[in-house]
């Protein structure tokens, strides 16, 4: 589906770099940076790590902020996609389908259990705390939208994408797919600015979106 | 362009429709009322009348099908083509689900399925759960996607039900009050937690809406960066957000008549949104939030408040801060104790949630 690019009003965009995630593997822009295949803990622990990124409070997120941070980081990096941008130009666009339902079954379960409603647990049980954590680790202050959908809607990714450029004025955002449920994690994260020459094209983002394995 | 609001419709734990509600919020006080659960603490909240909502595991639906039915059938050309958005701001949806025998329903997008089938939107709708401040950033984001001509028109609806889920965490955070949440006061201990659906329509083309609210101007969305369930101490999201928007809508702090502020009662929330009122030159703007008559509806919070600040201001009021005896907050605000008449018509919403999510959006009166 084209929708949107059609419109007079919409601009073109630009995707600068692109992050995949998935059970294990980790590449930037085709890249592989590390590849493991333990437990969801470990694997995310381990993709961490071959960055080598200084963050005490790594350990201490929850699976999904993890996987976002993870996502992200590369951008950030000296060479990254995002480290010429003002940081409060800088907006986020995160989807997926189960938000902190990881978190939030763990927090359930300790309530059913032990009639104990953890705090610590309890913090991380909104979808867009992981985009809080992102925010926080690298200083973001502009905008950003957590949205949830079945499925990576790339039609919706571009009209948030095209609002938070042309209406938040933002310069880059940080719009991606993170889902975590069911010891299942993946992610698709992309670097985007508006620019001349476009190069968003919704049928190769649904291919990129949706490629599993 | 100008983006209209209306044909609105809001549930709440002070009754039905928006006329019944600001009526209500202007003669009546607090419907924050006390619970004894018997797998926990007691609680104040606010919860909706069970003559309107009836118990039972698919309440979260029934409310939803009531508020949304009301808003499309005040409409003079209901067909949701793909001219249309709908934009559903919620932070745990059917939440209660999950502890049931098909917990993956507990996942916000079941509940965007049922939205679009029951309404027939050709498009998929939109879910935005940014925390707290969900229902003022799909104002926020429903109004450019018309002022970006991605779409014409949009329902935005926020919901959000009592659950033991966020009872207990809120509760176990100590961020509810013993008694009923007293925004901006001296003495707050805590907000209370309510629940409310509330949904309005945002179109470029006034003459589909059988009643008119008013118009949208601006909206921004910001963070704190700074803590992921505490805000800011400077108020720096929100301060950005409030500047954001006033850019957006082409309009200075001077102009601004009344301030619908987040206000849930606790002591940091409060604080740091006087702070950043003070800020952003508002001091002396009347001042107020509405949580003390139906406790924090989370998701629905910025839809449901902004909807009866605008009915309020139509009809020449801006509403008091219900219980507010003694406002003590370390920025300098104008916190009405008292409903006050106006001749103004410009509305600053601003909501602010875990995440260090705020979001702000400015509003003007319908007033004919």
């Amino acid at each position: 589906m084209q929708r949107g690019s059609s419109f007079a009003s919409m601009e073109a965009m630009r995707i600068l770099s692109t992050t995949i995630y998935r059970n294990g593997r980790f590449s930037v822009d085709g890249k592989e940076l590390a590849r493991s295949a333990g437990d969801l803990d470990h694997d995310l622990t381990k993709a961490w790590t071959a960055m080598e990124v200084e963050l005490p409070r790594f350990v201490r997120m929850d699976r999904s902020s993890k996987l976002v941070s993870i996502a992200a980081a590369p951008f950030f990096a000296a060479d990254g996609a995002l480290s010429k941008y003002p940081k409060d130009r800088i907006g986020m666009v995160i989807m997926g389908t189960h938000g902190s339902m990881d978190t939030d079954q763990r927090y359930l379960d300790q309530l059913e259990a032990e009639n104990h409603a953890s705090p610590g647990l309890f913090v991380y049980t909104l979808p867009n705390i992981a985009m809080g954590e992102l925010s926080i680790q690298h200083g973001l202050h502009g905008s950003g939208l957590c949205l949830l959908s079945d499925a990576p809607d790339i039609p919706q990714l571009h009209d948030a994408c095209d609002i938070l450029l042309h209406d938040h004025d933002m310069e880059a955002v940080i719009c991606g797919w993170s889902n975590i449920f069911a010891g299942s994690a993946e992610a698709t994260f992309m670097v985007v600015t508006a620019g001349k020459e476009g190069n968003w094209d919704n049928d190769e983002l649904e291919r990129i979106f949706n490629e599993h394995g | 362009m100008r983006v209209v609001l209306g044909s609105a419709h809001v549930v709440s734990p002070i009754g039905e429709g928006l006329a019944a509600s600001l009526q209500r919020m202007r003669e009546g006080g607090s419907a924050l009322q006390h619970i004894a659960p018997s797998d926990g603490p007691a609680a104040v909240v606010g919860k909706i009348p069970e003559e309107l909502l009836a118990p039972g595991p698919d309440r979260l639906y029934h409310l939803v099908d009531r508020v949304l039915g009301n808003v499309l059938d005040d409409l003079d050309r209901p067909q949701l083509n793909e001219r249309w958005g709908c934009y559903i701001a919620s932070t745990k949806g059917d939440i209660e689900a999950l502890a049931s025998a098909d917990p993956d329903h507990a996942r916000l997008p079941f509940l965007a399925d049922h939205i679009q089938r029951k309404a027939g939107f050709t498009q998929r709708p939109w879910i935005i759960s940014n925390a707290c401040a969900s229902g003022t950033s799909a104002i926020a984001i429903a109004g450019a996607a018309i002022a970006r001509g991605h779409i014409d028109h949009a329902i935005v609806l926020g919901v959000d039900v009592l659950s033991r889920f966020v009872l207990r965490g809120f509760q176990a955070l100590h961020a509810v009050s013993e008694a009923p949440c007293i925004p901006f006061d001296a003495a707050r201990n805590g907000t209370s937690l309510g629940e409310a659906c509330a949904a309005v329509v945002l179109t470029n083309d006034p003459a589909i809406l059988k009643n008119k609210l008013g118009t949208f101007l601006g909206g921004s969305i910001a963070h704190d960066a700074n803590h992921i369930s505490g805000p800011s101490r400077t108020g720096e999201g929100l301060v950005r957000a409030i500047q954001g928007a006033c850019d957006k809508a082409g309009i200075k702090a001077s102009d601004i008549h009344a301030i619908n502020a987040h206000g849930t009662g606790t002591d940091y929330n409060d604080g740091m949104e006087s702070i950043a009122f003070e800020r952003c030159e508002l001091s002396a703007v009347p001042m107020s939030g509405y949580k003390g008559w139906f406790g924090h509806t989370l998701g629905a919070a910025g839809i449901l408040e902004s909807i009866l600040a605008l009915e309020a201001l139509d009809r020449g009021w801006v509403l008091r801060n219900e219980g507010l005896v003694n406002a003590g907050v370390p920025g300098k605000v104008n916190a009405l104790l008292k409903d006050e008449r106006t001749t103004g018509d410009l509305l600053l919403k601003t909501s602010s949630g875990f995440g260090g999510c705020n979001a702000a959006v400015l509003l003007r009166a319908w007033k004919p």
